[in-house]
């Protein structure tokens, strides 16, 4: 009875959050170099409310890591857990690195549906660093069900 | 350039899916792995799809998404190594060795709705689950052609129902770690150098147990569906009798994913004693007790686990249950003796097996030997 259910699950979330990332962002490079697909907009829609969900749910966390005195976090897996903590200390970082970090978590979740060129780029800029992080993550999942290879 | 090297890696990756398709349209599976064939070859259709679409994206005369084609492209590759080293093998390299157990998985999917449609695979490997879209189970080669320790597969299904109610069980664990959360705070708060570390070590006792009432949930779910069954077969499962399964460091059980096998042991039998197994229950705890006292341990969880918390636990437990509805074992089923072929689920053929095993080890294999045939003989559609 090993524990490898952990590393099975947080993969295919990471893989699915990062495909819907890069879904959105293409969608959305396009639409400002006035390039207009139906199809691809169609697919950044649901790219969207993948996003919506996890933000949202990503934000309660994230508040509750970051209460003082420092709180417990309940609720969540530990991978998920570790990646919360991983944001944590992003955001305590001085100078903030990336609009990802520095912006409240509700507000990176209403760029979602942004509108105006200038959101469009704050959204893209938090996607590309959403999609970094995710992507760290999600290493040590692959290295957990596939080994590290040759 | 990027463009050459995404172009080459996604071809490459094309070539694979070629090969990889016509090894599983190749390949003689028993009949109960038909729909599992039949998803993965639509999962490899999914995939051909990204990568199809990874080149025509190749194809935009857009430079900026070039960073989002080599990140769509490395999650291809991720996802056709996962399917060439993991998710095609229950097909690969499928014997007719695996029918006794795809039966039993077959029969745990079609009697939940949220798992029905859930085609059975099966792979050799440490008995575990990946409960993920496409659900793969695995038991050890030896244990997979047995009656003895099917059962374990309800524990494994456990972590499935846990999925396909991930929402709700989140919350009712959550509702548990913030109670073990307040249960554990001191009276008296540090406000000196030692308070994160304080602090550290009550998140790290709130964070195990997001996955150790998981399995004390999968435990209780494998003893609802199995009945006594379940009881033995992984009470023989765990009778590893390492030191560990009785006691751990700290460290240790910081990074256990499990809790400590003694108290899963405890746990289980207080179960099985309140359902009316008394006898087997004491015999299994006294087993137990007897090598700790051969080993001169004592229950030790260092913080983690206390009477308090195992209140709290055996009540997140049976909420757990209840939002997750497995299915129970009936009063039939666990008398086991007198199965019959076309009338009985096979809980109470796997009851019956631990009834001969225990009646005459050295019978046993002649006997079930028989009885998988008969099993195995039933039409796969009509499997009860």
């Amino acid at each position: 009875m090993s524990n490898t259910w952990l590393a099975a699950e947080s993969f295919e979330r990471g893989q699915r959050l990062i495909q819907a990332v890069n879904t959105l962002a293409i969608s959305v490079k396009l639409a400002l170099a006035g390039v207009h697909n139906p199809e691809r907009a169609a697919g950044a829609e649901s790219a969207r409310a993948e996003l919506r969900t996890f933000l949202g749910d990503f934000a309660g966390w994230l508040a509750e890591a970051e209460r003082t005195p420092a709180r417990v976090v309940a609720g969540i897996d530990p991978r998920m857990h570790q990646l919360v903590m991983v944001f944590v200390s992003q955001r305590r970082r001085l100078p903030s690195r990336s609009l990802l970090y520095r912006l409240p978590m509700q507000h990176v979740r209403t760029l979602l549906d942004a509108q105006t060129p200038e959101e469009m780029q704050q959204l893209l800029e938090c996607l590309q660093e959403l999609r970094a992080v995710l992507e760290d993550h999600l290493h040590a999942d692959v290295v957990g069900l596939l080994g590290e290879g040759i | 350039m990027i463009k050459d090297v995404l172009t080459a890696q996604n071809r490459w990756l094309l070539v694979n899916l070629d090969k990889l398709e016509l090894a599983i349209a190749q390949v003689t599976i028993p009949p109960e792995l038909t729909p599992y064939h039949a998803s993965i070859l639509a999962t490899c259709q999914h995939l051909r799809g990204n990568i199809m679409q990874n080149l025509r994206d190749l194809q935009v005369a857009v430079a900026a998404i070039a960073e989002e084609i080599l990140s769509n492209t490395q999650a291809a590759t991720r996802a056709m190594n996962l399917m060439s080293t993991r998710l095609a093998y229950p097909i690969l390299r499928a014997s007719e060795a695996d029918r006794l157990s795809l039966r039993v998985i077959g029969w745990m999917h079609r009697q939940h709705p949220e798992t029905q449609q859930l085609p059975p695979a099966f792979c050799d490997g440490v008995t575990s689950v990946w409960p993920v879209d496409l659900p793969i189970y695995f038991l050890p080669c030896l244990d997979r052609q047995s009656f003895l320790f099917q059962p374990l597969l309800f524990h494994e299904f456990g972590h499935v129902l846990y999925a396909r109610h991930r929402r709700e069980m989140d919350d009712l664990v959550r509702a548990l770690q913030q109670a073990i959360g307040q249960h554990i705070l001191p009276p008296s708060s540090r406000n000196d150098r030692y308070a994160p570390v304080q602090s550290d070590q009550r998140q790290a006792i709130v964070d195990v147990w997001y996955p150790w009432v998981q399995e004390l949930f999968c435990d209780a779910t494998g003893f609802i569906m199995g009945g006594p069954s379940f009881l033995h077969a992984f009470a023989t499962h765990v009778r590893l009798l390492e030191r560990s399964d009785l006691v751990q460091l700290p460290l240790d059980l910081r990074r256990s994913a499990h809790p400590v096998t003694w108290l899963r042991v405890k746990l289980l039998t207080e179960h099985a004693a309140a359902a009316g197994f008394p006898q087997e229950s004491q015999s299994i705890s006294n087993e137990w007790a007897a090598v700790a006292h051969v080993m001169g341990l004592v229950e030790d969880y260092h913080g983690y686990y206390d009477s308090a918390i195992g209140r709290l636990v055996t009540q997140t437990v049976e909420d757990m249950v209840v939002e997750a509805a497995p299915r129970p074992y009936t009063t039939k089923e666990a008398e086991g003796d007198g199965w019959q072929n076309d009338a009985d689920s096979v809980v109470r053929l796997l009851n019956w097996a631990w009834q001969q095993y225990l009646k005459d080890p050295s019978q046993y294999a002649v006997w079930e030997a028989e009885a998988i045939q008969r099993y195995l003989a039933e039409p796969w559609a009509v499997v009860a």
